[in-house]
């Protein structure tokens, strides 16, 4: 039964959204296929991230990822349901829950396809910043990949780019703030005291904006500044190196 | 016979309710089991408390009125949410103040707007500005309540409290337009058969009551609200 609705899921989207969206008598299976998927891959996908870092920010990935996605969801399908009533879909919570966990479910096989690839890259020694683009690359196809299911799921009628817009503004924001609140997931290997949750700074929102002005050369604190668990590079000693006039001033932390 | 995994990937099967036999009912008069709707049920509890159809044929004032108590208690819901932030009196606070608005615009506004239109002979009913303003609030209501665990996450992780007021406050203003959207095209609906003199006049009321509307939920979420530095 399973394989089944892992074969739908992957393969007709618009199928399992009907089915979903209709209380069809298969729902059930879906939904708790798509529960099972989503902290599976999730799960996996945390767990690479960790590995960046590696040791215990691998259990701390590997709890986190799946957490936030299902809080996303807990936390956005009454507003997803509010939006598509007043948008003329007044639907049962149930299905609009049922739709929201199939999209999740989708994604997370999506980033449980990506895992064993972003771990090699990782492995072969990949940047901190291309590794977090590589993260972010997956995380927004998955999310393509659940957007499918979410639109497919809205059917005919007028109302559906609003309402699609809508669920997407509301998985954004959410689910932004839920991921925001626990981070980090992506850490410097050289980190030496990894918090499972960093202290409350700013929002989500604030946290884009400030990124958006630092892309721009608007700077206005170190990024590491408010980092505790980040240990800062030690003066170790100066090498000239006339050939190519530079220095060697710090020495990274294993 | 099961089929395997290959089978099942190379040739997808067909929906198990299709091939599976329906367990016998329980009971002797089964309700209607799913797999036999083609469509969600019609009558939801949103679907109930927005209307149905572009106008409430026969709305009583009983209804209307249910329908507002549910909308009131939904917008509460949206202010403790709000009121986690602070917490102790701030939960009360917030739940009386967010009805506060849509209540005000259903009592001083609406009536105004009906006597505005019925004065320039617009097709419009005491029966069909009740259900406008109800519906309007069932939206505003409804919109409320489904943000409020999202507000709840929004003001209490975000560390300023400007920032968690300009969470409380784009929530407010997007319940609030889709409450006016209701209104609007529930009372917008009767006047379409109306003269075109009557239309016109009508739809600039319509355009000085969303005006009127916003300012006056702005003025009372503003100065009550404490989270934007109000108090009730």
């Amino acid at each position: 039964m399973s394989a089944h609705v892992l074969a739908r899921l992957l393969r007709s989207p618009g199928d399992v959204a009907r089915a979903c969206r209709d209380d069809e008598s298969d729902v059930r299976s879906i939904a708790s296929f798509s529960l099972g998927a989503t902290i599976l891959g999730a799960a996996a996908f945390g767990g690479v991230v960790g590995s960046f870092r590696g040791g215990q920010q691998i259990i701390f990935g590997a709890a986190k990822v799946p957490i936030a996605v299902l809080a996303t969801l807990c936390l956005a399908a009454p507003a997803l349901h509010a939006i598509a009533a007043v948008l003329g879909r007044p639907w049962p919570l149930r299905s609009i829950i049922a739709l929201s966990l199939a999209a999740a479910g989708r994604s997370s096989l999506v980033l449980l396809a990506f895992a064993p690839a972003l771990w090699l890259v990782y492995d072969l020694g990949m940047g901190y910043h291309s590794a977090a683009l590589c993260a972010s690359l997956a995380y927004a196809i998955a999310g393509f990949a659940a957007l499918s299911v979410l639109v497919r799921g809205l059917g005919e009628g007028p109302g559906r780019i609003t309402t699609a817009l809508g669920f997407i503004a509301v998985f954004f924001m959410v689910g932004g703030q839920t991921a925001w609140i626990l981070r980090p997931y992506l850490v410097r290997p050289r980190t030496t005291s990894i918090p499972f949750l960093r202290d409350r700074e700013g929002s989500f929102v604030e946290s884009v904006v400030m990124s958006l002005a630092s892309a721009n050369g608007r700077y206005t604190r170190h990024s590491y500044d408010f980092e505790p668990s980040y240990e800062p590079a030690q003066r170790f000693d100066i090498e000239a190196d006339e050939d190519l006039h530079r220095s060697h001033t710090t020495r990274e932390a294993p | 016979m099961q089929a395997s995994l290959v089978e099942i990937f190379q040739d997808p099967p067909t929906p198990a309710h299709e091939t599976r036999h329906p367990e016998p009912p329980l009971v002797a008069e089964p309700l209607p089991q799913f797999s036999e709707r083609q469509s969600p049920p019609s009558r939801t509890f949103a679907s109930v408390l927005l209307g149905e159809g572009l106008i409430d044929d026969k709305l009583t004032v009983t209804d209307g009125l249910r329908r507002f108590g549910v909308a009131f208690a939904l917008a509460a819901s949206y202010g403790l949410a709000v009121g986690t932030r602070d917490g102790g009196m701030s939960f009360l606070k917030h739940a009386a103040a967010v009805p506060l608005a849509p209540l005000a615009v259903s009592v001083v506004g609406v009536p105004a707007l009906l006597i505005v239109l019925t004065l320039f002979d617009a097709p419009v009913s005491p029966s069909a500005a009740l259900s406008a303003a109800s519906r309007g609030a069932a939206a505003t209501g409804l919109v409320l309540g489904g943000l409020s665990p999202a507000m709840a996450l929004f003001v209490t992780t975000t560390s300023s409290r400007p920032g968690a007021a300009i969470s409380a406050g784009l929530g407010l203003i997007l319940a609030g337009i889709f409450g006016l959207r209701a209104f609007m095209r529930t009372i917008g609906s009767p006047m379409r058969q109306a003269p075109a003199l009557a239309r016109t006049i009508g739809g600039f009321a319509l355009a000085g009551f969303a005006i009127f509307a916003t300012a006056l939920s702005a003025r009372i979420w503003w100065s009550t609200l404490p989270i934007f530095g109000g108090d009730l």
